[in-house]
């Protein structure tokens, strides 16, 4: 049996890496992509379980990223947890709009992060939406 | 000199009048034209038609007089610099005029042709070193969001790598660690909290100056937001032995009006709040009753409360008590003056609940049960 399959997009090596240590701690196998670009090639390559996505990318931001998956039949299923930096009240509404499973700040409490995305991928509607703003 | 002047002359007594324009055409260089108008109503629509580069000013009119002429021209024309001329020699009438904004105060009967051009001229001049500086001002202020919003959101990542790889070796996913090393690293994780918390403030900060939280308000089940806020606070609960429940008749309450994320913004600053201040051992109720048109919904913790000289103070922007950083998980005090915005934006109200006999602090919120008369008197 093969493992579940998480694609991680995040422009920032060393914390690309703390992720995929994590997320591999946790049992789950790990791709990775640096830009907005890869991250929709390796998504369609990879075919992942579930993406962790970043939005401040290089190469199209996680906005783009998140269009060009909806917009593909391939992709527009594949659940999505966002993990940004970015202000939530300036870009939640707008990642919201996308249907995604998640959505964290940098830097996640690792509980809450393999939480949102276990959830995620167990396909449950994400009652995680409204929290996603939380200072935490 | 820039292009020719036109200056508007506010004066009912056409001898007055004359002989203003003739000083300001002996004693000025560059005046393009002089028009006069008789009365206030007249002043304001050709000052609503613009291209006036400054007003000398009457203040007895036939349709208005003394200090609320001026108030009524530069109110409606701040940008337009104003001199009075006037009959009447009296230092308090000229100290008001200038504090109501009017640029100098010129006696008829005494001024000469050259003072009135150099009281216009240089009236002119303070009026644009006025709106340099304001417009200074504010491209400083907006710098300054754009700045905190900027260092705000390139902290987080570098810090979530630090989290990242911290949180790696203290729950020992790359080797085993002894109870000394894990001690420190559990030091090193909450002050890497805090400084998040830290670092979420900056923004806040940011965006509660230049009015970009937006709020969009919808129907919503308060209780389906408790439910999941709490859930998310149960492991932090747990880790402290606190118990957290939830006491609500979910048949009775009436959804509400409200933008959830916001409103889970708030929920989530007290429960946050109420952990921290709550030692192991107690425990946290949230409850949610109907309250007229709105839904009540209160936070009540067993904690060590808030000192009576401080309960009004609360809210207040940087407001922390003392002893708030001994448990190295304060932010910079900017909470609950966050929640107060967010919940009275959204038509609501946010208090401390004063029953002093009661142990701990409970903090109360309401959300209204009508939908706003319309969604912009949130903003």
């Amino acid at each position: 049996m093969t493992n579940t399959k998480i694609l991680v997009v995040e422009d920032d090596d060393d914390l690309r890496q703390g992720l995929a240590l994590r997320l591999t701690a946790s049992g789950y196998d790990v791709v990775l992509a640096a830009d907005g670009l890869s991250a929709v090639s390796a998504a369609r390559t990879e075919r992942p379980d579930l993406v962790l996505l970043d939005i401040g990318l290089p190469g199209g931001s996680g906005l783009t990223v998140l269009q060009r998956y909806s917009d593909a039949a391939a992709l527009m299923f594949t659940p999505v947890v966002v993990l940004t930096g970015r202000d939530p009240m300036a870009i939640e509404a707008d990642v919201r709009k996308y249907g995604v499973a998640g959505f964290l700040t940098k830097p996640a409490e690792n509980d809450e992060l393999l939480r949102v995305i276990e959830r995620a991928l167990s396909g449950e509607p994400d009652p995680a939406a409204p929290v996603a703003a939380s200072r935490r | 000199m820039t292009a020719a002047l036109n200056l508007l002359l506010v004066e009912d007594s056409p001898s007055d009048a004359r002989l203003l324009e003739a000083y300001l055409e002996e004693g000025m260089l560059g005046v393009g034209s002089i028009e006069r108008e008789g009365t206030l109503g007249g002043a304001l629509a050709r000052l609503g038609r613009g291209h006036v580069d400054a007003v000398l000013l009457d203040l007895g009119l036939p349709d208005s007089s003394g200090l609320d002429t001026i108030r009524q021209v530069v109110t409606s024309n701040p940008e337009v610099p104003v001199v009075i001329v006037s009959g009447l020699s009296d230092e308090s009438v000229a100290e008001e005029a200038v504090a109501l904004g009017a640029q100098d105060y010129v006696l008829k009967n005494a001024v000469t042709p050259k003072d009135l051009a150099r009281a216009v001229t240089y009236a002119i001049r303070r009026q644009d070193v006025i709106e340099e500086t304001e417009r200074a001002k504010s491209d400083q202020l907006e710098a300054k969001d754009r700045f905190l919003s900027h260092v705000s959101h390139e902290l987080r990542t570098p810090l979530a790598a630090v989290h990242q790889f911290v949180s790696l070796v203290a729950d020992e996913s790359v080797g085993p660690l002894g109870d000394e090393q894990r001690k420190c690293l559990l030091v090193a994780m909450r002050n890497i909290r805090q400084l998040a918390l830290m670092i979420g403030d900056l923004l806040v900060m940011g965006r509660m100056s230049s009015g970009v939280v937006e709020i969009r308000a919808e129907r919503t089940r308060v209780l389906d937001l408790i439910g999941e806020c709490v859930s998310t606070f149960q492991p932090l609960a747990s880790d402290n032995d606190i118990n957290i429940s939830i006491d609500v008749d979910a048949l009775a309450l009436p959804e509400v009006w409200c933008d959830p994320l916001r409103t889970a913004e708030v929920l989530n600053n007290l429960l946050d709040n109420a952990i921290k201040f709550t030692p192991g051992g107690g425990s946290i109720a949230v409850r949610a009753i109907p309250d007229e048109e709105s839904v009540r919904v209160a936070v009540r913790d067993t904690g060590r409360g808030v000192q009576l000289e401080n309960r009004q103070r609360v809210f207040e922007q940087y407001f922390r008590e003392a002893g708030d950083g001994d448990s190295g998980r304060g932010g910079l005090g900017l909470g609950l003056f966050v929640c107060r915005e967010l919940i009275e934006r959204q038509g609501g109200r946010i208090w401390l609940d004063t029953d002093s006999s009661a142990r701990g602090s409970c903090f109360e919120f309401t959300l209204p049960t009508i939908e706003p008369a319309h969604s912009e008197a949130a903003r």
